[in-house]
């Protein structure tokens, strides 16, 4: 179902270091639809078919219902989306309790993509592996920084995981952890959140250029200046005071 | 910067050590040293020296598939080494990386531990014995003959200022003599000196190592390292072990890189978690060793020492001792670097008064090497070029 399988030998995205220029390459070719958090299961089923009736075969697409199923709900649910041939099942349940998540991981083929607000950064995470909770963990440099994401990374590579980047538009650490990593460790850079109308291009007052320009062919292009490359609009912050 | 480093040349001399005593027990010889450089289309040059002659068999096979690849994509260079080498032990990356990130380093300007986020300064070390001399078997050493002799080391150590020492027995698997040699240690210096036993795989069965276990844990040993035949690999054997024993165990030397490190301390086969720049994947792979430990509430030991140890050992919380090996009162056998370098050195004298070592602040591993001399022992080596 996937379109970009990793290559046979991965080359890791340009950019080790903070002060290194980097361009590359993150492939979108999925989309990930967000659903009303009071909506019954049902309602993003349908949603989810329609999205791929809509864009065929070839895209790879993801749910995140963000944490407001029962186990009952996400199971129908998981087991609706590997039908249609969903990558991910995205935090489902609320994540304070692990036992749900244990079985759910056990029961769907779909691949649970969890935690992603849980506290602990890699020492919970590496509980979760080893609990068999889910099957992709999610790092986020807003939980500890880029060290702790750098680390967690360590911990699913130790255990043969993929741990996916959560959050990007305004996250400008985001671009700069992916262009260190393998497609093998972390493939996608999350772009949003977009609607109909709002495609993430336009430049915010307080912003000189946007942290994550993307190319005609669906990839991401990390800033090229030093350190994280933040552009920032200072004269913007003064006209608050 | 941003600019991407072409790797244009690489090139490896296997050089006759100059590391070796000058009167090898009867049946030991010493391999080639090695030495390596990785050149760049920016004239940033990348150089280690360090390794076994099965790296540079394999940096034979490696730097093939580094030729054009920006010697800055390190992470990359790792998955590549990682892939191409499964099937044949996973060596001879390591070098390359560490030679990979001593170029880094002078790109940037910046010591290596700088770039891996250094948390400390000064590395206390522990003095790590040679093997035991054997007259009937050929050695014609004789201090580290009996368990009094490495008492007396062990006192002389700690005069030097070694926080900690540890013995490598003979290699008979005798147990009663290893267990009469923990005891001799124990005695002398275990109210002042924090002791590990690295048995090297050589006591014949698990009961021996019960034994010798049981000894370590009455003189509040710190470590109990690889004691047994099946060559420190089996986790199985290791967590009945513990179940038996009380001293930590450190095990994981032989297992090569990350993966099987991780599964073996998950399934209780260790207490301590084994790293080697040299072995492991380069520094690259000993820092993802510690990360991953780490996210275990685990402690990583870095095995041997080394410029590249020094470096990565200055920028993890989680680790204790500097390896300084090998250790006898009348030769060393310590890294290959410390052999060809005017500026680094290891050895029984090279700590502080405090125990400690220090790494460079030198740009990249800040090791100067001889290379007339490295050139003139050369035994073999290869080049590869755009």
């Amino acid at each position: 179902m996937r379109s970009g399988l990793a290559s046979f030998e991965p080359q890791a995205r340009r950019g080790r270091h903070p002060d290194s220029v980097t361009v590359v390459a993150v492939g979108i070719t999925r989309w990930a639809p967000y659903v009303n958090a009071h909506a019954p299961a049902l309602c993003p089923c349908a949603v989810c078919r329609a999205v791929r009736e809509a864009v065929g075969e070839d895209m790879v697409l993801m749910l995140d219902p963000y944490g407001v199923y029962t186990l009952e709900e996400a199971l129908w649910v998981g087991h609706q989306l590997e039908d249609l041939g969903y990558y991910w099942l995205e935090h489902p349940m609320i994540e304070t309790r692990m036992e749900p998540y244990r079985r759910l991981a056990r029961e769907l083929s779909i691949n649970i993509c969890s935690p992603e607000h849980v506290r602990g950064g890699m020492y919970s995470r590496a509980e979760w592996i080893l609990q068999g909770a889910s099957d992709l963990l999610r790092i986020d440099p807003g939980y500890g920084g880029l060290t702790a994401c750098w680390k967690t990374a360590a911990v699913c590579q130790a255990f043969g995981l993929k741990c996916e980047l959560h959050g990007g538009g305004w996250r400008w650490a985001n671009t700069q952890l992916l262009g260190a990593t393998t497609e093998a460790t972390s493939e996608y850079y999350e772009r949003g959140l977009l609607l109909p109308g709002i495609d993430g291009n336009d430049t915010p007052p307080y912003l000189e250029a946007i942290a994550d320009p993307m190319d005609a062919a669906g990839n991401v292009i990390i800033p090229e200046a030093p350190g994280l490359g933040m552009q920032l609009n200072w004269d913007y912050g003064s006209t608050m005071e | 910067m941003g600019d991407k480093l072409v790797v244009t040349r690489v090139e490896t001399i296997q050089f006759a050590s100059l590391q070796a005593p000058t009167r090898l027990p009867r049946g030991i010889t010493l391999p080639p040293d090695g030495a390596i450089r990785v050149f760049t289309d920016h004239g940033v040059v990348g150089e280690y020296v360090g390794g076994l002659p099965s790296d540079y068999d394999a940096v034979a096979y490696l730097a093939p598939r580094l030729l054009g690849r920006d010697a800055l994509d390190r992470e990359g260079f790792y998955e590549c080494g990682k892939f191409w080498t499964r099937q044949f032990g996973r060596v001879g990356h390591s070098v390359i990386d560490n030679a990979l990130w001593d170029l880094a380093g002078k790109w940037y300007r910046a010591p290596v531990y700088e770039l891996l986020g250094a948390t400390r300064r000064r590395l206390p070390a522990y003095a790590s014995t040679t093997i035991g001399d054997d007259p009937k078997g050929g050695s014609s050493y004789r201090a580290l003959s009996t368990p009094d002799g490495y008492a007396d080391f062990a006192v002389r150590c700690h005069e030097l200022g070694y926080p900690a020492f540890k013995i490598h027995g003979w290699l008979d698997g005798d147990v009663q003599r290893e267990i009469a040699l923990a005891t001799a240690v124990g005695e002398r210096v275990g109210d002042r000196m924090v002791l590990m036993d690295d048995v090297s795989s050589r006591l014949p069965t698990f009961g021996a190592a019960v034994k010798l276990g049981r000894v370590l844990d009455d003189y509040g040993y710190f470590w109990y390292e690889d004691p047994f035949a099946d060559t420190g690999i089996s986790s199985t054997a290791h967590r009945r072990l513990r179940e038996r024993v009380r001293t930590p165990l450190l095990i994981t030397e032989h297992l090569r890189t990350l993966e099987p490190k991780m599964d073996f301390l998950v399934n209780g086969g260790t207490d301590l978690i084994r790293a080697d720049p040299d072995h492991d994947g380069g520094i690259t792979g000993a820092m993802k060793i510690a990360h991953a430990a780490e996210g275990l509430g685990a402690d990583v030991e870095l095995h041997f020492c080394g410029p590249a140890h020094r470096h990565v050992m200055t920028a993890i919380r989680n680790t204790n001792y500097y390896e300084m090996a090998l250790l006898h009162p009348e030769y060393e056998y310590v890294s290959a670097a410390s052999s060809v370098s005017q500026n680094y050195r290891d050895g029984l004298d090279s700590v502080g008064s405090d125990g400690c070592v220090e790494a460079s602040d030198e740009p990249g591993l800040g090791v100067e090497y001889a290379w007339e001399l490295i050139e003139s022992r050369r035994v073999g080596g290869g080049v590869w070029e755009i």
